[in-house]
C-alpha cells in the first residue's frame, strides 16, 4: 500500500525548474532513500512534500488524498513530519520542550517521550539541557526525536548526517530501522551513499531535477548508482529492467 | 519495573507567584481609599508603561516580532476614546470598546505588516504607525491634528482620579494575566518556536502566521487600552505628533531589554526602573536623556539579559514560571503514561 505517490511533478524557483516530470511511491513501512548531489532537486521536492513550496504541475498524493494544494500545517497534522537541514532547533528552549513542540498536531500513535528517550537515549540525558548548546549530532537526535512526537505516517529525513561525526552518524542510522519497525514509511534524502545503500529498502537518484534510477539496492551494482549520481551514461539506465527513468 | 513520566509547569512557583500579585493587587485596589490622590495619580502613569511593556515583550521576546509601530496603536486607543465618547458612553467606556474595536483594525495591518521580516517588518510598523497620524489628522471631529479635549467627563476631580487610577491597574493587570496564562498554554510554547526558527515550528504542524497574528492583535488591543488611559488621564490629547510618537516604541523597547525580555516579570522591572528615572529627573533638561543613555550602556554590558534575567541566571528564580519539565519516576506499575497534569 502506498503512503505517498508523486505523479508528473514539477516545481521550482520562479521560472527555474528545480524538479521536472518526477513520478514514484513510497510504500507504508519502506524506506525510500534520496539520493543525488548538491543542486539535483532533493530539497524542493522534500519542500513540496510537506507543502513549504507550491508545485508548478503533477499531484502528491498522501494516504489516498490528494495533497497538492493542501496548506503546509494540514499535511503535518494528517502525518507527513519533516527533519529539516541544519536541525533548526529550538535553540531557547530546553530539549524536553522541543519535543513537546513535536506533539503540537495532538496525533495519536506510539511515539511519546518514553518511546523517544527508549529509542534514544542521549535525548533522555539532556532533557533538561538547552537546544542551543548541544553539539551537532546531540541536536540531530533531538530533531529526529521530535519529529516522531508528532506521531507521522511520513517522515522526511533530510541530510541527517551534513557536518556530524562518523560515529554520531551511525548512532543516528542504527535507530532509523526501529522507527521504520514501528510501520513508519521514511524518506532519507543523502548524499552518503555506502550507509544509505546498507539501510535503504529503495534508492532512487536524482539528478538536475529527473529521477534517472530507481531500484531496490540489492538489484542494483554499485557503479549504476554512482553512474547515475555523477551523471554518467544515463542514457544505459532508460531501459534497465529496474523500473528507472531517464 | 517502568517508569512515569509526567510534564510538570512549576505548579508551586506558579500559585505562590499568582498568590502574591493577587494580594499585591488587592493593596494597589484599595491604595486610593488610603493614600494621597497625588501618589496615586503618578501610579496611573507606572500601570500604563507595565501595559505598554509587556505588550512589546510578548511581541517581540515571545512572538520574535520586532516592532517600532506599537504607538499606533495607542495613537487609535486614545482617538478611540473621543470618538465613542462623543456617541454617549463614558469616558472608561469608550477606552474599552475602543481597545477592543483597534483589535479588529489590526488583523488587516496584520496582513500588510506581515509581508514584511526582520528589520523590515520593524520600519514597516513605524510607517504603519505614521500613515494612520495623517489619517487621524484628516478629521475635523478629532481636532484636525491639534489635539482635543474629551466633551463628556465628570467634573468631580476625586471621582475622575480614582476611576482613571483603577482603570490603569485594571488594565495593566490584565495585560499581564493575558501574558501568563497564553505563555502556560500550548500556545506560548507555539510562540516560542516560532521566535526561535519559523521554518521549523512550520514542518511541525504549528500555524505560524495565525500564532503571531492572535499576539499581534493582543498586543494592539494592549496598546489600544494603555493609550485610552494616557489619554482620559490627560482628559483629551495634546497634539497627535505625541500620541503617535516614536518615543513611546523607544521607552518599550528601554524598559524591555532592561528589565529583561522574555519573562513575564522583566518588563515590570523595567518599567519601576524608568518610572522612578522619570519621576526624579525627567526635569533635568537633557541630564535625563544622558541618564538613560548610560543606564542602557551600563545594562548592556554587564547585564545583557536584563535585571530579571540575571536575577534568573543566577539564582533560577521565576516568580510567573512558563516553562516545561519533564519528570521520569521509576516504579514498579507496568501501565506508562503520558500526563499533562501538574504534581
Amino acid at each position: 500500500m502506498s503512503v505517498l505517490e508523486i505523479k508528473n511533478l514539477r516545481a521550482g524557483y520562479g521560472d527555474l525548474v528545480a524538479v521536472s516530470d518526477l513520478s514514484f511511491a513510497v510504500q507504508q513501512g519502506e524506506l525510500f532513500a534520496l539520493v543525488g548531489a548538491n543542486g539535483a532537486g532533493k530539497s524542493t521536492l522534500l519542500k513540496s512534500i510537506v507543502g513549504s513550496m507550491s508545485v508548478k504541475s503533477g499531484t502528491i498524493i498522501f494516504k489516498d488524498d490528494d495533497i497538492t494544494t493542501v496548506a503546509d500545517y494540514k499535511r503535518i497534522q494528517a502525518g507527513i513530519s519533516l527533519v529539516p537541514e541544519g536541525r533548526r532547533l529550538f535553540t531557547s528552549l530546553s530539549v524536553e520542550e522541543n519535543l513537546l513542540v513535536g506533539a503540537a498536531t495532538g496525533r495519536k500513535g506510539p511515539w511519546n517521550l518514553k518511546s523517544i528517550f527508549e529509542l534514544l537515549p542521549i535525548v533522555e540525558k539532556l532533557k533538561d539541557r538547552n537546544a542551543g548548546r548541544l553539539s551537532g549530532g546531540e541536536q540531530q537526535a533531538v530533531a529526529i526525536g521530535r519529529s516522531l512526537m508528532s506521531n507521522p505516517d511520513l517522515i522526511l529525513l533530510d541530510e541527517i548526517s551534513l557536518g556530524l561525526a562518523p560515529i554520531v552518524v551511525e548512532q543516528i542510522y542504527a535507530a532509523l530501522p526501529d522507527i521504520r519497525n514501528e510501520g513508519l514509511s521514511i524518506i532519507l534524502v543523502e548524499q552518503d551513499l555506502s550507509r544509505t545503500l546498507k539501510v535503504a529498502d529503495k534508492i532512487a537518484c536524482l539528478l538536475e531535477g529527473h529521477l534517472v534510477l530507481e531500484g531496490r539496492p540489492s538489484d542494483l551494482t554499485h557503479q549504476q548508482i554512482t553512474d547515475a549520481y555523477f551523471g554518467h551514461s544515463i542514457a544505459s539506465f532508460g531501459t534497465s529492467s529496474n523500473g528507472a527513468n531517464s | 519495573m517502568s517508569s512515569n513520566i509526567q510534564i510538570l509547569r512549576s505548579p508551586k512557583k506558579a500559585a505562590y507567584g499568582s498568590a502574591g500579585a493577587l494580594l499585591l493587587f488587592v493593596a494597589l485596589a484599595i491604595a486610593p481609599k488610603i493614600l494621597d490622590q497625588s501618589i496615586t495619580n503618578e501610579w496611573v502613569k507606572l500601570f500604563y508603561l507595565v501595559t505598554l511593556a509587556s505588550m512589546w515583550n510578548l511581541l517581540a521576546g515571545y512572538a520574535g516580532m520586532i516592532s517600532v509601530g506599537q504607538q499606533a496603536f495607542i495613537g487609535l486607543g486614545a482617538y478611540g476614546v473621543f470618538v465613542f465618547n462623543d456617541h454617549g458612553f463614558s469616558a472608561y467606556e469608550s477606552g474599552i470598546i475602543a481597545s477592543i474595536v483597534v483589535g479588529v483594525v489590526a488583523v488587516p495591518i496584520s496582513f500588510l505588516a506581515f509581508r514584511l521580516r526582520g528589520g523590515y517588518f520593524a520600519i514597516g510598523t513605524w510607517v504603519i504607525a505614521e500613515t494612520l497620524r495623517l489619517i487621524i489628522i484628516r478629521f475635523p471631529s478629532l481636532g484636525s491634528g491639534k489635539g482635543r479635549n474629551i466633551q463628556n467627563y465628570t467634573r468631580d476631580p476625586i471621582l475622575r482620579n480614582t476611576y482613571t487610577y483603577w482603570m490603569a491597574l485594571g488594565v495593566a493587570i490584565f495585560a499581564l494575566s493575558a501574558c501568563f496564562i497564553l505563555l502556560r498554554s500550548r500556545f506560548g510554547l507555539a510562540l516560542q518556536s516560532i521566535r526561535d526558527n519559523e521554518v521549523a515550528a512550520n514542518s511541525l504542524g504549528i500555524k505560524v502566521d495565525f500564532t503571531k497574528r492572535v499576539v499581534y492583535v493582543i498586543g494592539a488591543m494592549g496598546c489600544a487600552a494603555a493609550g485610552s488611559v494616557i489619554c482620559i488621564q490627560s482628559i483629551g490629547v495634546a497634539s497627535p505628533n505625541a500620541i503617535f510618537g516614536v518615543s513611546y516604541s523607544a521607552f518599550m523597547i528601554f524598559m524591555v531589554l532592561i528589565g529583561g525580555i522574555g519573562t513575564i516579570e522583566g518588563p515590570v522591572m523595567g518599567a519601576l526602573l524608568y518610572f522612578f528615572v522619570d519621576k526624579y529627573f525627567s526635569q533635568s533638561g537633557l541630564w535625563y536623556l544622558v541618564i538613560l543613555g548610560v543606564i542602557a550602556i551600563i545594562a548592556t554590558l554587564f547585564f545583557p539579559k536584563g535585571i530579571w534575567g540575571e536575577i534568573n541566571a543566577r539564582w533560577n528564580l521565576s516568580l510567573f514560571p512558563v516553562s516545561y519539565q519533564v519528570k521520569i519516576e521509576n516504579n514498579q506499575n507496568d501501565s506508562i503514561h503520558l500526563s499533562k497534569k501538574e504534581k
